[in-house]
């Protein structure tokens, strides 16, 4: 049938940086921002000359980004929506701010789980716990964002893989990174042909919260195309997005050289770092180091005189994506639609145009460095022996002392809460525990000896997740937290698969129902029925759902309908 | 990937029991089908790569945690599948439950879906059909065609998969997410947007009625359906030659119209004008009986009066000034019986050559230079072939919008990876599929090709280049004549940068076979012939001629312009091409036909209008042609239409050129008439009637049978299959085993050549090589067009077409086509625009040589400097009127596509 044409010049994308100029989604995203939709044409030709697109591509690019538009050219605050920030009081805080006649775009996760609730005002400047919970007496005061505390950061390793310049401050700029050491490794792996780059990934035995990397990394590299990327993403999904956003803001570099390095390793071209737009700090500073390590030729053309070349270009992801499913991201990159593909192929086979693509988060990347740098022996020292290396987590406000903690793999999970993080927030006890966003666990009290092993973890049916810790407090409002799961699968859902577009929708209509019934007169059976109703609900969604999105949410929604039923039915308002 | 073993064990896989060998890639779904078992689908369609939204295709899988969606889940060896299994089926359930329980969120108002696909599927799971009720919201009817009804969409998308896996646009997209995610057209601007081509293949996959079309909901509404059986015939518009059925109203009028699924050339696909644009036949103002002119006005005279006039004057002008005085013009509309009527009338009957159609206005050049080189002037390839290209060169041509369908599968190749070259001045829509676009400057296609040529090659490197030269005659001193062309010169000349012509030239040399399509912007200029010749000469370079997926396909554009020329309405030739001059033409055709060939070439269709007024010729008989409008020079034209002693125009309405008639025949229309149309690869297809000719209008072969007999011929065929056995007998080589039996038969054609009733017809011509003799390359040598460098008329005007118009406009300005959104007018890019101080929307005037005309200004950034473009359908202000007379002194045929012109305000 169709030939392939290897000696053909690759076709310049539309989110190709092609002229030196920067992303110009980029472009376009901060002028929706600014500016209501739809555009007028001499906005449009205006953009369009700027960034070298086609009309028609400035109209559908400004469009996928409707969510965060401005309304009657006033940008909408950007109120964080995630787990941490609800249990924070955030949905009751968008309310009482919609109420005061300022508009509202709800934010899967702003990255502040730490410091609950968090908003981004007009000027996306951050405020955080009670700048934000009062924000319209803080307004024009933000903690001012470089500025804004860090987190509480530790490691529980003697060699942290993950924190290491974090625990230092952070190396934002170019100069910073290379005193820290950044692209030291892929200097050296420049000297040396890309399969010892991925035969050290093999035999570190680098992992990521399925497991280890090295078997998709293989597969990759051994298909046989003309081409393949590799796209680095920052979590999307509820909460636990600080150390991605950390890592933009403050450490680009190692996710750049962490990119350059995976593309050496599978022989890749081009890489993508695919980052929510509602991160405005942290595209900022990706840009800068972009253009940076460009022009230090550390990435580009050549670089650093040798022959391999490769080009990043970010890609500023609007609404939400299935959870951050890797290819609902292919499939925005390509379509600016984002929804969820069926697999086989997986992503490595035929990803992005086809080809084949891996797709990682930024954890993952920035420990390519060191390893490069340093070797294996970092990760086969810690661990478990099925994933060495370690893990960030990151625990949200609900904890009393909330953070960022890398630990290697295989630690105590009751360890981390009870004693890093002296359990609950003012003392109140834990009831349960969401790990690794709503599509990972939910975990009752006497589920928490658990060893804080991806692979250990898969087996017994539990899911590591993004590595974020939430904690349910016994005065947390149960009501609010299941319409919270509903909202966010109904919110991220792609809406390409008829179980997860309209599994939410159809519990919210039991759910209703048997509130009405409340009214009246419930009996036992009537729970009964109602729990067996939602039952083939939650079966049909984890089950036909098309991918790990629709099949994931319903096991932690189930589990905490289970444990909390009571509570969520008996109070009656 | 699994290591494979030496001797693998045969892979077999279970379904309900049923053992079945597993064939790599196959989908549990297509190997359910194989043991016919049906799996519920929804939003899968056989064309479209798997969508897997639905899930009502979930299957059991023995060993699974869970169900494996059919559709997308290869089958694999050992598995055992249960399709209909308890759980499963409880899934299905839930999900069409869901669909129904959550319009609240969803925006789906069940009892709103049509019945279809949806429906069956709610019925076999055991749910009543939902009650009607009317649509929350309005239907949206602004789109003169298509409808849409929000409240019926049950988000399959296979609307979305459709359009831009097939149809090859981007239409629709999906907003918001979850339950709120809605379907939409073009962002906000719906079907009436620029995206949408209204081609309607939405329309046919749509399960719910969502969407759907003005001629669907009238017979919906209406319940007004027509027990006839449906007619499949073929479309009247384009070269393409689309298959299509046409299913008729209670009136008996067209009702609505599909694509034939399978057939070869358009796998179910129409355009807008073939699907929708077929209320002209019923128009108001078809010519409905003959008429005659008496003084300015026209009055009503019988058949037999007009047909005894007709032969009366012919037979009077003959006689007193010989038959060369009397021409004839076929056209590339009606079938290929009534063209070889029309020759023969002249020929035999009047007993002149004077005999041409429109195929003189864009083809011709391409008869000529194929013939002269390779041995025939026809497409050598297949439209299949684009598919099985190396790289596909599109030049002069803009099929997107000329030959939708072939658009399509264009776009589709290249967004499959097939390389593709657009050389067009424009920035068409293709060309941003392209790999390259060269913006080649109008009347510099020779210098460009030649210099292609030559890059070639260059890549090609010592061995391959000697291997080149095996496929014709005259190699070496071609060779050296496009080495000594200076790349810089051409580029220069072209305006097109070194670098991309290089590149092409290394795409087209790494990407064997070359397949190029061509249009009017190679033919329609002075240079046309040296144009088509250059790019044979790179047709057999990179040799592809005659093999899979390389060749050369002129892109012909009416349905049977092709088949004009073959039945010999041309001056020179008689059927299939056989020179009058020669001898053993004119044995044969006394020998089969009984009568002598005329021994001197009549008069081309551009020399017309000169002969008329030198008084040369006195009488002319029109078919299904408007030359006032088609031809340059519009006043001259009309000046020596005026002068004719006697004019017949034969049409179904009244045309310009009908107005000057002296006699008016009305003609039966494409869905009324039986027959056969050849598309442009050569592929002779029957054309069926599926309505009434209106009043006491007849098909052309008839009419023409009638002054034949009435001037004393004895013709007396009982119907198209008897011409078209005589074509056969006249043209075996070609047509001599095309038989109506035979058509009937194999539904999609049969491609000439096909010399015997055995013969299964012939895909490529050149398959076995060259015709004696032929096969040389031609060195020929770029000249600057007459257009060029004129100081009075800076800017260089190309005249073409826009899809949803055809030609005069005589048939789609009668649909309503006329109210669909279009970019006519004049297209100018912004910096010519802003130096004549012109915004979008303002009337400047244009000014050739010839003449001058008020048009209005369309500002596009797909217009090279320089250049501007002017559509050719809008009869008030027609385009030809800038146009020169100066043919190309080979062909004849006029430079359409490169006018010199001033523009101002
Ligand atoms: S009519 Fe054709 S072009 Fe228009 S939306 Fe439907 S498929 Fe696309
Ligand atoms: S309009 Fe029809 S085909 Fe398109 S998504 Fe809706 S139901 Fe499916
Ligand atoms: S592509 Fe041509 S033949 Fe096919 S439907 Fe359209 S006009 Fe008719
Ligand atoms: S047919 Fe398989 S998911 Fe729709």
């Amino acid at each position: 049938m169709f030939s392939e044409g290897s000696h053909l010049p690759p076709p310049v994308h539309y989110w190709q940086d092609h002229r030196g100029l920067g992303s110009p989604l980029a472009v376009i995203s901060r002028h929706v921002r600014k500016h209501s939709l739809p555009l007028p044409d001499r906005a449009v030709a205006e953009l369009a000359a700027r960034t070298g697109l086609l009309d028609s591509t400035i109209r559908r690019a400004a469009d996928y980004y409707r969510s965060m538009a401005a309304r009657e050219d006033h940008p909408p605050l950007m109120v964080c929506q995630g787990t941490a920030c609800r249990l924070a009081g955030s949905g009751k805080l968008r309310d009482a701010l919609e109420k005061r006649k300022l508009t509202c775009h709800g934010v899967a996760c702003l990255g502040y789980c730490d410091a609950a609730p968090a908003l981004l005002d007009e000027r996306d400047a951050a405020y955080t716990g009670e700048a934000a919970s009062e924000f319209h007496e803080h307004r024009g005061f933000s903690q001012s964002i470089l500025g804004h505390p860090l987190p509480r950061m530790e490691s529980l390793s003697a060699t942290p893989l993950i924190l290491p310049r974090l625990l230092q401050g952070g190396a934002a700029t170019l100069k910073e990174a290379l005193s820290m050491g950044v692209y030291e490794g892929l200097r050296s792996a420049l000297q040396q042909p890309g399969q010892v780059m991925l035969d050290l990934v093999a035999a570190s035995g680098l992992s990521g919260s399925q497991g280890r990397v090295a078997p998709r990394w293989q597969t990759c590299a051994a298909t046989d195309a003309v081409d393949r990327y590799v796209i680095g993403h920052a979590h999307a999904g509820t909460s636990g997005a600080v150390v991605d956003r950390l890592l933009l803001e403050r450490d680009p570099h190692s996710v750049l050289e962490g990119l350059a390095l995976a593309a050496r390793a599978v022989g890749a071209s081009h890489g993508i770092l695919f980052i929510p737009a509602d991160y405005p700090q942290a595209l900022q500073q990706t840009e800068a180091a972009i253009r940076e390590a460009t022009a230090a030729n550390l990435l580009g053309r050549k670089i650093l005189k040798s022959h391999w070349s490769f080009q990043v270009s970010l890609f500023p992801g609007a609404a939400r994506c299935a959870g951050g499913e890797a290819t609902a991201l292919i499939d925005a990159i390509e379509t600016l639609r984002g929804q969820a593909r069926p697999q086989p192929p997986a992503p490595e086979v035929a990803g992005l145009h086809r080809l084949p693509t891996l797709v990682e988060p930024l954890e993952t990347l920035v420990q390519l460095g060191t390893l490069a740098k340093d070797g294996s022996a970092a990760w086969t020292a810690q661990g478990t022996a099925e994933c060495p290396g370690t893990r960030v987590f990151c625990l949200n406000q609900g904890f009393a002392h909330p953070g960022l903690v890398e630990v290697p793999h295989g630690h105590n999970l009751r360890d981390l809460i009870e004693n890093w993080a002296g359990g609950g927030a003012m003392g109140s006890p834990l009831e349960a525990l969401i790990l690794g966003g709503l599509g990972g666990s939910l975990l009752g009290p006497g589920e928490w000896d658990l060893t804080l092993c991806p692979s250990r973890m898969t087996a017994s049916g539990l899911r590591l997740g993004n590595g974020s810790l939430v904690a349910i407090a016994q005065t947390a409002d149960h009501r609010d937290v299941l319409s919270h799961f509903l909202e966010y699968m109904d919110g991220e859902s792609c809406g390409k698969c008829t179980p997860c577009r309209l599994g939410p929708a159809g519990v919210v209509t039991l759910a209703a129902r048997y509130e009405r019934l409340a009214r009246v007169d419930r009996k036992p059976r009537d729970a009964t029925r109602a729990r067996r109703d939602l039952e083939t609900l939650f079966h049909t969604m984890e089950l036909g759902s098309l991918c790990s999105f629709g099949q994931d949410l319903p096991g932690p929604m189930r589990r905490f309908i289970d444990l909390f039923w009571d509570r969520i039915f008996t109070k009656t308002s | 990937m699994p290591a494979v073993d030496d001797t693998p064990p045969p892979s077999l896989a279970l379904i309900n029991g049923r053992e079945l060998t597993v064939s790599p890639g196959e989908t549990i779904l297509q190997a359910a089908r194989r043991l016919g078992i049906d799996i519920p689908t929804l939003c899968h369609h056989d064309r479209l790569s798997p969508e897997g939204g639905c899930r009502m295709c979930v299957v059991k899988c023995a060993g699974h945690p869970r169900p494996l969606a059919a559709c997308h889940t290869p089958l694999e060896p050992g598995m055992e599948i249960l399709t209909h299994h308890r759980e499963v089926e409880r899934i299905r359930k839930t999900l069409l439950t869901l669909q129904l329980t959550t319009a609240g969120e969803s925006g789906l108002e069940p009892g709103v879906i049509r019945e279809g696909r949806f429906t069956e599927l709610l019925v076999s799971h055991g749910f009543s059909l939902p009650r009607r009720t009317a649509p929350p919201v309005k239907t949206d009817t602004s789109h003169p065609y298509l409808r849409w009804q929000p409240s019926a969409c049950v988000s399959c998308r296979l609307c979305l998969n459709t359009c831009e896996q097939i149809a090859g646009h981007f239409v629709f997209g999906m907003e918001k997410l979850g339950a709120a995610s809605r379907l939409t057209i073009d962002g906000k601007a719906g079907f009436n947007g620029d995206a949408c081509s209204s081609c309607g293949a939405c329309v046919d996959v749509c399960p719910t009625g969502a969407i759907t079309d003005r001629d669907r909901e009238k017979l919906k509404n209406r319940r007004e359906t027509n027990p006839a059986p449906p007619v499949e015939t073929v479309c009247g518009y384009c070269g393409t030659g689309c298959r299509m059925i046409v299913h008729t109203d209670k009136r008996g009028d067209v009702g609505h119209i599909n694509g034939v699924p399978n057939a070869a050339v358009n796998h179910g696909d129409l355009c807008v004008k073939g699907r929708f644009a077929h209320g002209w036949h019923h128009a108001f103002d078809r010519l409905r009986r003959p008429m005659k002119r008496s003084g300015a006005a026209f009055s009503a005279v019988s058949w037999d009066q007009a047909t005894a006039l007709v032969a009366a004057r012919f037979q009077e002008i003959a006689a007193s000034s010989g038959p060369d005085s009397i021409a004839a013009l076929a056209s590339g509309r009606t079938s290929n019986e009534a063209a070889y009527l029309m020759q023969k009338f002249m020929r035999g009957v009047i007993g002149t050559n004077n005999i041409d159609s429109c195929s003189r206005l864009c083809h011709s050049a391409s008869e000529l230079a194929l013939s002269w080189m390779l041995g025939s002037g026809s497409a050598s390839a297949c439209f299949d072939d684009i598919e099985l290209a190396g790289c596909l060169l599109v030049f002069g041509t803009n099929p997107t919008e000329s030959h939708p369908i072939l658009g399509a599968r264009l776009k589709q190749a290249a967004l499959h990876g097939v390389p593709l070259i657009v050389v067009d001045p424009r920035r068409t829509d293709l060309s941003d599929f392209a790999t390259l676009h060269l913006p080649v400057k109008p009347g510099t296609n020779v210098s460009l090709i030649n210099i292609l040529c030559r890059l070639v090659l260059e890549a090609y490197g010592e061995t391959t280049a000697a291997q080149a030269g095996a496929h014709g005659l005259e190699f070496e001193a071609w060779r050296d004549f496009v080495l000594s062309l200076p790349v810089p010169e051409a580029s220069a000349i072209t305006g097109v940068q070194e670098r991309d012509l290089r590149l092409a030239a290394r795409i087209i040399a790494d990407s064997a076979p070359l397949l190029t399509l061509y249009g009017a912007g190679v033919t329609q200029h002075v240079r046309g012939t040296a144009g088509v010749i250059a790019l044979a000469n790179l047709a057999l370079l990179t040799g592809g001629l005659g093999q899979p997926g390389g060749g050369l396909l002129p892109l012909r554009g009416q349905n049977n312009v092709q088949g004009v020329s073959d039945m010999g309405a041309m001056p020179d030739h008689f059927t299939g091409y056989q020179p009058i001059r020669s001898a053993g033409t004119g044995t044969r055709v006394a020998e089969t036909l009984g009568f002598h060939l005329p021994g001197k070439a009549g008069l081309t269709v551009t020399e017309l209008p000169d002969a008329i007024l030198a008084g040369n010729v006195r009488a002319l008989w029109v078919m299904g042609e408007n030359p006032l409008r088609s031809l340059p020079d519009t006043a001259k034209t009309r000046r020596a239409f005026e002068k004719l002693e006697f004019l017949v125009v034969q049409e179904t309405i009244l045309t310009e050129t009908g107005k000057l008639a002296h006699v008016l025949l009305p003609a039966a229309a494409g869905f009324e008439i039986e027959g056969t149309f050849t598309n442009a690869e050569r592929r002779i297809q029957r054309v069926r009637p599926a309505v009434e000719a209106p009043g006491e209008a007849r098909p052309d072969w008839i009419i023409i049978s009638q002054v034949a007999r009435a001037c004393g011929a004895h013709w007396n065929y009982l119907g198209p299959g008897d011409v078209m056995r005589e074509v056969g007998r006249a043209t075996p080589e070609t047509h001599g085993g095309i038989s109506y039996q035979r058509l009937e038969q194999s539904p999609d054609g049969l491609q000439w050549p096909c010399p015997d009733p055995a013969h299964p017809g012939t895909k490529r011509l050149h398959s076995g090589g060259f015709a004696p003799g032929k096969g040389r390359f031609v060195p020929i040598d770029y000249e600057p067009s007459p257009a060029h460098h004129q100081q009075d008329y800076p800017i260089l005007l190309i005249t073409g077409r826009v899809l949803e118009h055809h030609n005069s406009g005589g048939m789609t300005l009668r649909t309503p086509n006329q109210d669909l959104p279009t970019a006519q007018g004049l297209a100018l890019h912004p910096h010519d625009a802003a130096r004549l101080l012109l915004v979008d929307g303002d009337e400047a005037t244009v000014e050739s040589a010839q003449g001058s005309l008020r048009v209005r200004v369309r500002i596009s950034n797909r217009q090279l400097p320089g250049t501007a473009f002017l559509s050719i359908h809008d009869g008030s202000r027609p385009a030809n009127r800038l146009v020169s007379a100066l043919p190309d002194p080979d062909s004849m045929t006029p430079q359409y596509k490169a006018v010199a012109v001033k523009i101002s305000r």
